[in-house]
């Protein structure tokens, strides 16, 4: 019986309810008061026309063997000979041709087994194969950007950095990357070779959404093909930061004009004598908050200290300043000497080896000089670098809690302004700032891991975040479900199926900060790129999913004449046998 | 028989005219259609007179001769009989018979005049000249044949001012034209440059330049203005012309702006305004080295030239020279202002002078020094542009000085060995001591004489600070000796004088011994005189001083004493002393120098190094940076062209805000690098105005904005991060793993 299943299942019960009721009455009807032969035949028979009219109802089905047993399935980019290889092995396949968003297999054509030519089928659709026996097969050969990696949020006055692999570059053939204003801002030639790998980059120069071209140009400037790259700049948020020294240095004097002339909020706290200071402040509107109090040192995202200073903090002070980093992300940076290198690093465990050089090379590309103290880092558990050169650590630091603390090794990096590095020095310390200093945190994040967005096609995207039943808003179509990790109850995930081409954007209802831009194509860009992406999601999908079931089985659903055929006759026969005893 | 020959005269000069009349057809056609063109009537005017001329030549007109009238008459007019000729020859020439047909002739041709008609074809010189006139005219008002798009790149021809609807609504009502359009420029009175007068709307002039616009319209307009730098100036109505009057002092750019009688606003597009620095003359100097050194017995005399240079002309050129005598503190200067030797226009603006010194008009000696170098002044008001060459210098040797020099090259040092200082005894001293044992004794007895010797030479050193005479018994310095006792008396320079202040002037009376030794010596004013002259009572130091120095002597004495005794051990102790004496005599003459350059302010002894820091207190300092956000509204501006370009919408009015922020953000980058952001800040202008922009053009302006955006230097970042709860458990674990 386990062979037989109904497809209106759901509607079982009150059907068989009311057929109940319904035979009831018919017995109640025919019921004269004498349980003779008639009687008992037409309840019978009125339970037959009944269970006729309840099958109608329900539809029963039963498991039929396939009668074919192999389908080729034709996506896109699939090979030619290897189709009619398979039509010289398999005289009577049935072709398949595959349709985005559309059903692969349907019931009635009781296919065994699908093999998949070509890139394979859309991530989106691949639920459709889930129990149902493939092979996959591969695609066809492809030429064009295969792989591609860049961070499509980036922050202002960083580096775009543009990666990826070109497969069967034509000869001579050029990779332009073109900025808004359709300024080409790099380049690269490529060489015929069988697959190359690039990489393009630029400096962001303003903030906002925006859309970039990778532009592919023969070797007589013909464009061939251009694909976007879309881009959300973030403003730069600036730092609070707080330098204490127990005597004015060199050091922190063009430490402190570089980071006051950037815009950060940048406080400056010089020991004149006991208890007696002088403190500057840049860039800061309110500067009563900074002290050296739970509530002052909350509200600062990087401390820069010297030794003497370190050591001349109460106890109670040492002990808040422990436990604001730990907790609340506080960065420390300690500036160094080579006593401080030298003794014991209680407060952040950091361990030094001697070594005999005091100068190194920063850069191995410019080859700038910088001073050093003539230690280095000793690789241990915990030890982030932030700088290194020749596998030497010049600037790293340890996680305590929340927060970081770390040092440097160098000695005199204004040195580097004074030689006209200007640059090399700004990059320098924006490296370690940057590593040290506090993390914001947000209460909610979205991510995705698609790279690009197409018109129709669904975008899933997820959410992070702190708050209960998060609303997400898109901008054109309302609101759209989220789904929440069983798991994980902060990630949420959700899809949209974009409809306009551009930019779109999906906000937080309860959080404005929270919000993802992201750009939606039309479906004839970045095929190559899609092409090997479908190609390796379906290799994967397909090599787990093993089933290789011999025969494939299907429901077959009874035709129903069959039981309005049998309700007829037993109708027929209520209707025709008091009309033949009477007479 | 006149009046025949009158009818024909009449009728070759009518011919002539028609003639004329065709050829004046054809040259109008022509010109109209070439003036047409070209939309110039200069060009009209040139083309008519050329023409005219051209078919003069061909057609001549004047060459119609009277002959040829004759035979056209004849053939025109059967009855003349082919006799029109007569009537031009003498009566009285002719035969009875021609006179006869010559009157006959005369009345026929009266009565037959209307019968002449001129066969000249107007028809097609009609035709062709209107054809021509037409064309040109059609092409001149659909633009067909646009001279002006050509004449864009051409230099010479200015361009001419154009204005557009700043709401695009406007332009459905026909918009004042412009007329006349000038500048003039009147140049600084110093430059010598006439003014000048320019439809040329993109000035270059020198600084202190004034210039006058002239904008005049066609139809009331209800006020004109000139923008320039973000702020508006209404220009003034004079005559027909609205004026406007400046003194250019800095380069920017402007455009005008007018209202027309329906309130519709008008604006031209943006153009230049560069002012040109007065460049300081230059000056060279030819002829001379930069030192020039001579010998007292050289012709101290030399000669160079000089050329100046200016840009407007040179006001004044002259040599500054300055003589330097003595050296040391007693050196002095001199200072003349000396001319060139030729006199020169002033206001030229290149001039080649010379000049020739000599050094003896200085009346330098040996020593001097001349520094001399060229001023020139230019007329730039209200101050001159000054100019100086380099310094240049002739020196006159000096050969009396000889500084003492131990030199390298001598191979024997003649530095005075004996001339040790005390320290420098003491350590040899020492020194012996430590060797007794090592070396013989007449070394170690000799070392100590001659150490002994050396505490001598200090001595005496230090006796010259007393006065003291080189009394020792050891002469130093020279072995020329003067006799104790002169013949001649005390007087050394008795024998080589002329004595006039003595009592025996003039050798009047005989010389006699008047005084004893003996009573010279006891001077009776002594007692209460302040005598200088005295080595003993010479205050040159003050009494503790003196003393101590004194006393520093007398232990020299010993310690010499006991060096030249063979015990050095004896004498260190003297030595000491010395050394601690003169070391006290050092210092007091310091603490008397150091008092008077600088009175220190008393200072309270009892509260020294106490660490009372009450005065000193918290120094507190803030300020906000400008200039950290840079270019703010050009990054808006190149962010809203990417959503125009993208969705290719309107420009709403906020945009247009933003855009003329850009832009004047644009015109300060603009006037640092001159030349390279005009365009798109001419197109920025226009996207404040106007609605209609291709794709291509607002590709253009995000370009040069984006290229115009200053580069941004590396600058740490706040990092964004979620974090949960299970970030936070996490670490606990970790930490209590630990």
């Amino acid at each position: 019986m386990s062979e037989i299943a109904f497809l209106n299942a759901e509607m079982i019960v009150p059907i068989v309810i009311g057929a109940i009721i319904l035979w009831s009455i018919f017995i109640y009807k025919e019921w004269d008061g004498q349980y003779h032969f008639q009687f008992w035949l037409k309840s019978l028979i009125g339970l037959i026309a009944i269970i006729a009219l309840l099958l109608i109802f329900l539809k029963p089905t039963f498991l039929c063997e396939a009668k074919t047993d192999k389908a080729v399935l034709l996506t896109e980019n699939y090979n030619e000979s290897d189709l009619d290889s398979i039509k010289k092995e398999h005289k009577d396949i049935v072709i398949l041709k595959y349709v985005k968003g559309e059903e692969i297999v349907d019931d009635e054509q009781k296919i065994a087994s699908l093999i998949i030519l070509g890139e394979g089928i859309q991530n989106y659709d691949l639920w459709q194969l889930n129990d149902f026996p493939t092979y996959y097969l591969g695609k066809g050969s492809i030429n064009g950007i295969t792989k591609l990696k860049y961070d499509q949020k980036n922050e202002l006055g960083k580096e775009l950095l543009i990666q990826g692999n070109y497969v069967k570059p034509l000869a001579v053939s050029k990779l332009i990357l073109q900025a808004p204003g359709e300024i080409a801002v790099d380049s690269i030639i490529l060489s015929n070779q069988k697959e190359q790998v690039f990489q393009l980059s630029t400096k962001l120069k303003v903030d906002g959404n925006f859309l970039y071209q990778l532009i592919e140009k023969d070797s007589a400037g013909k464009m061939i093909r251009s694909n976007p790259i879309p881009i959300s700049v973030t403003k730069r948020v600036p730092l609070r930061i707080w330098m204490i020294e127990e005597f004015p240095t060199f050091e922190n004097k063009y430490l402190k004009n570089y980071l006051a002339q950037s815009g950060q909020e940048v406080s400056v706290r010089t020991q004149l004598t006991t208890n007696r200071f002088k403190n500057e402040y840049f860039n800061i509107k309110n500067k009563q908050g900074i002290s050296f109090s739970e509530e002052g040192l909350k509200s600062v995202d990087l401390l820069i200290i010297d030794e003497g200073s370190l050591k001349s903090i109460s106890k109670y002070e040492n002990s808040l300043l422990k436990r604001i980093i730990k907790d609340y992300g506080l960065g420390v940076f300690i500036q160094p000497t080579s006593e401080l290198l030298h003794s014991k690093f209680d407060i952040a465990n950091l361990k030094f080896k001697r070594d005999n050089n005091t100068a190194t090379i920063l850069d191995t590309n410019s080859r700038i000089q910088i001073n050093k103290l003539p230690y280095r880092f000793l690789p241990d558990d915990g030890l982030q670098s932030i700088i290194f050169s020749e596998d030497k650590i010049l600037a790293a630091y340890k996680k305590t809690g929340f927060g970081r603390i770390g040092t440097s090794v160098f000695e005199n990096t204004y040195q580097l302004i004074l030689d006209g590095n200007g640059v090399a020095y700004q990059n320098l310390w924006a490296k370690i700032i940057e590593a040290l200093s506090r993390r914001e945190n947000v209460a909610s994040e979205f991510n995705t891991a698609q790279q690009f967005a197409f018109e129709d096609e669904p975008y899933r995207f997820t959410l992070r975040t702190s708050k209960d039943n998060p609303i997400v808003n898109s901008l054109d179509q309302g609101k759209i479900p989220m789904k929440q990790d069983i798991a994980i109850y902060n990630n949420w995930t959700g899809t949209v199926y974009p409809r306009n081409k551009g930019w779109n954007s999906l906000s937080l209802e309860t959080d404005s900060i929270a919000t993802l831009d992201y750009y939606v194509n039309d479906t004839e860009v970045w095929k190559s790129l899609q092409s090997q992406k479908t190609s390796e999601e379906n290799e994967r999908f397909f090599k787990k999913s093993n089933k290789r079931s011999t025969m494939q089985k299907f429901r077959k659903p009874i035709n129903p004449l069959w039981f309005f055929g049998i309700f007829v006759l037993a109708m027929g026969y209520l209707w025709l046998a008091p009309k033949l005893t009477e007479a | 028989m006149d009046k025949g020959k009158g009818i024909l005269l009449k009728f070759k000069k009518y011919w002539q005219l028609l003639l004329w009349l065709k050829i004046l057809i054809y040259a109008l056609g022509i010109a109209a259609f070439a003036g047409f063109v070209c939309s110039s009537v200069l060009v009209f005017t040139c083309v008519f007179l050329a023409a005219v001329l051209f078919g003069a030549v061909v057609i001549q007109p004047w060459k119609i001769s009277l002959a040829y009238i004759c035979q056209v008459t004849d053939k025109k007019i059967q009855k003349l009989e082919y006799s029109s000729g007569l009537l031009f020859q003498n009566e009285s020439n002719l035969t009875g018979l021609a006179k006869l047909q010559q009157q006959k002739i005369s009345a026929r041709l009266e009565k037959a005049q209307s019968e002449l008609k001129v066969d000249v074809a107007f028809l097609w010189p009609l035709i062709i000249s209107v054809f021509l006139i037409f064309s040109g005219f059609l092409l001149f008002y659909f633009q067909l044949f646009n001279i002006h798009s050509l004449n864009k790149n051409n230099k010479s021809t200015p361009e001419i001012v154009s204005f557009n609807p700043v709401d695009s609504v406007a332009a459905k009502s026909i918009p004042p034209n412009l007329i006349d359009q000038r500048a003039i420029i009147n140049y600084p009175g110093y430059t010598n440059l006439a003014s000048k007068k320019t439809s040329e709307m993109k000035i270059r002039a020198v600084i202190g330049s004034s210039v006058t616009w002239e904008l005049e319209f066609d139809s009331k307009v209800a006020s004109v203005y000139m923008e320039s730098m973000g702020t508006s100036y209404p220009m003034k109505l004079s005559g027909d012309k609205y004026k406007r009057s400046n003194i250019l002092s800095a380069s920017g750019f402007y455009n005008f702006r007018f209202k027309d009688t329906s309130g519709n606003e008008y604006a031209s597009k943006l153009y230049t305004i560069e002012v040109v620095e007065d460049a300081i003359p230059e000056i060279e100097i030819k002829g001379i080295p930069k030192f020039l050194i001579y010998e007292t017995t050289d012709d101290k005399q030399f000669s160079f030239e000089a050329l100046v240079k200016d840009d407007f002309g040179i006001a004044d050129a002259y040599i500054i020279a300055t003589v330097s005598k003595g050296t040391g503190e007693s050196v002095k200067f001199r200072e003349e202002k000396l001319i060139f030797s030729e006199t020169f226009k002033k206001g030229k603006t290149r001039l080649e002078l010379s000049k020739t010194i000599d050094l003896d008009q200085f009346k330098m000696e040996a020593g001097d020094e001349l520094y001399f170098y060229v001023e020139a002044l230019d007329f730039k008001q209200p101050i001159p542009g000054k100019a100086r060459s380099e310094t240049y210098f002739a020196a006159i040797k000096d050969t009396t000085t000889n500084n003492f020099e131990v030199e390298g090259t001598m191979g024997a040092d003649l530095m005075p060995d004996y001339f040790r200082s005390q320290r420098q005894l003491i350590i040899d001293t020492e020194k012996l001591i430590s060797q007794r044992k090592k070396i013989s004794k007449t070394v170690f007895n000799t070392t100590s004489n001659d150490l002994g010797f050396d505490q001598k030479a200090l001595r005496l050193k230090y006796g010259q600070f007393m006065g003291d005479e080189a009394d020792s018994g050891l002469d130093l310095h020279n072995n020329e000796t003067v006799p104790e006792d002169d013949e001649s008396g005390n007087d050394p320079l008795a024998e080589y004088t002329h004595d006039h202040d003595g009592e025996n002037d003039h050798n009047l009376v005989d010389k006699k011994e008047t005084t004893t030794p003996d009573e010279t010596s006891k001077n009776p004013l002594s007692q209460f005189t302040h005598d200088h002259d005295n080595a003993e009572e010479a205050t040159l130091f003050t009494d503790s001083l003196k003393s101590k120095l004194r006393q520093a002597l007398d232990l020299m004495w010993d310690a010499e004493l006991h060096l030249r005794m063979y015990e050095p051990e004896k004498s260190l102790p003297f030595q000491y002393k010395i050394l601690k004496l003169l070391q006290e005599i050092k210092n007091s003459a310091r603490i008397y120098v150091h008092r008077i350059g600088f009175d220190p302010p008393p200072i309270k002894n009892e509260v020294r190094l106490t660490g009372k820091i009450e005065e000193v207190k918290n120094y507190e300092k803030s300020e906000i940076l400008k200039g950290v956000e840079k270019d703010t509204f050009i990054k808006k501006s190149i962010l809203i062209l990417e959503k125009l370009i993208d969705l290719n919408s309107e420009i709403s009015k906020t945009e247009k805000i933003i855009f003329e922020k850009a832009g004047s953000e644009l015109a300060l980058i603009a006037i640092e690098n001159p030349g390279q952001h005009l365009k798109t800040l001419q197109m920025l202008k226009l996207l404040t105005q106007e609605n209609d922009f291709t794709r291509k053009e607002l590709l253009q302006i995000q370009k040069g904005l984006i290229n115009a955006v200053s580069p941004f230097r590396p600058n740490p970042n706040k990092i964004e991060r979620f974090s949960s709860t299970l970030d936070s458990l996490m670490l606990k674990e970790l930490e209590n793993n630990e």
